[in-house]
């Protein structure tokens, strides 16, 4: 529990150290004090099909990760013996339902 | 009217469509060898862009239907509108650093410009420290704009037609990455080169695409040779303080857009109707 809370602030500390360092422009407002704003055009970034492909991978890869840690933990309680109590709401038909829209 | 505008310019000049460059007009300088058989367009070396080429590196702009390209044709009509108020014709593509996307904007910039049947365009790669657009646009030539400037090669003998669909544009491509490109850029040959691209292709918006500002001094050396110029900084890459530096160097250029590269979608919407 406590390696768990002290990997969470590390993580967040982590995170807000990189974003105070990062001096980069993040948006159009910031460039307003400079430049005039009529002066400025913004151009989204462009995706390759390499990398749209590669981001459909990564996240097929990471549930197909989050799907083979949840199995290994219940793999391991049946092992164990370890009762799994889990309430009949965890299992209700909304929650797929929020889990599929998430996933589109 | 733009095209009849043309017609009655050359008709002035005493010069026959096709053929800008024509002996009597053009001072020769002795640096610069000008094609003097007066070559026509079509006579250029034409390439076709493969889209799967274009494609692979985020080159859109040739794709009416492409929503990507619609950020490109703002910008081309903001760009041309500023342009053509002043009467300019030389437009430089610049950034502050490497990896803000300058040479990706300058060839959709120059496509989307060539999109529109009453203008042309020629693309010119004046990053002679890290040339990139025959590469983006993969055409292989062994000649480019340093064959041009050591009198190697005539200007018209370098310039390549593009073909992307029913498009045409001209590419002056660089071969090959040098060391001494400060040297170059602040050389008579060069601008002699660009005085040359000014007389024989002033119908034509032309776009030189630069090297970084601050990665040395080669912008600042042809700065006082273009017309204006379009400053290319990019998200997560540039910060305000290089933005303002490039300002200072460009106190005594015309800035006529900043273009902020690499937007998160979500920050920028275009919508179909």
């Amino acid at each position: 529990m406590l390696a768990f809370a002290l990997s969470g602030i590390v993580g967040v500390g982590t995170v807000f150290t990189a974003e105070a360092f990062d001096r980069s422009i993040k948006g159009v407002r910031e460039l307003a004090g400079v430049v005039d704003s009529h002066l400025i055009v913004a151009i989204p970034y462009i995706s390759t099909k390499a990398e749209s492909l590669q981001k459909k991978r990564r996240f097929i890869l990471m549930l197909a990760g989050l799907a083979a840690v949840l199995l290994t933990g219940f793999a391991a309680a049946l092992y164990l013996g370890i009762s799994i109590d889990m309430p009949s709401s965890w299992l209700d038909r909304s929650w797929i339902d929020r889990l599929t829209r998430l996933s589109k | 009217m733009e095209s009849i505008r043309q017609a009655v310019e050359r008709a002035r000049a005493g010069r026959a469509p096709g053929m800008e460059s024509s002996a009597g007009m053009v001072k020769q300088n002795p640096q610069i060898r000008t094609a003097r058989s007066g070559l026509i367009d079509d006579q250029l070396n034409e390439t076709e862009l493969k889209d799967y080429v274009l494609q692979s590196n985020r080159i859109v702009a040739h794709d009416s239907a492409n929503i990507c390209a619609k950020p490109y044709d703002m910008l081309r009509t903001q760009v041309l509108r500023a342009m053509d108020l002043k009467g300019w014709k030389i437009l430089a593509v610049t950034s502050p650093t490497p990896q803000c996307g300058k040479t990706l904007t300058a060839i959709n910039l120059a496509l989307s410009i060539a999109r529109q049947p009453e203008r042309s365009v020629l693309l010119v790669d004046m990053d002679l420290q890290r040339p990139r657009i025959a590469r983006a646009l993969g055409v292989r030539r062994s000649d480019g704009v340093l064959g041009v400037l050591g009198g190697d090669i005539e200007l018209r003998e370098a310039i390549i037609q593009a073909r992307v669909g029913d498009h045409r544009f001209m590419v002056l491509p660089a071969e090959a990455p040098t060391s001494n490109s400060s040297e170059w850029m602040s050389s008579r040959a060069m601008s002699a080169m660009v005085q040359q691209i000014k007389m024989d292709y002033q119908s034509r918006i032309v776009i030189l695409d630069l090297p970084p500002m601050l990665s040395g001094d080669d912008v600042i050396a042809i700065l006082p040779q273009v017309d204006c110029v379009l400053l290319v900084a990019a998200v997560g890459t540039s910060t305000i303080a290089q933005i303002e530096e490039c300002n200072k160097h460009l106190q005594s250029a015309d800035v006529v857009r900043l273009v902020l590269n690499k937007v998160p979608e979500i920050d920028v919407k275009y919508h179909y109707y």
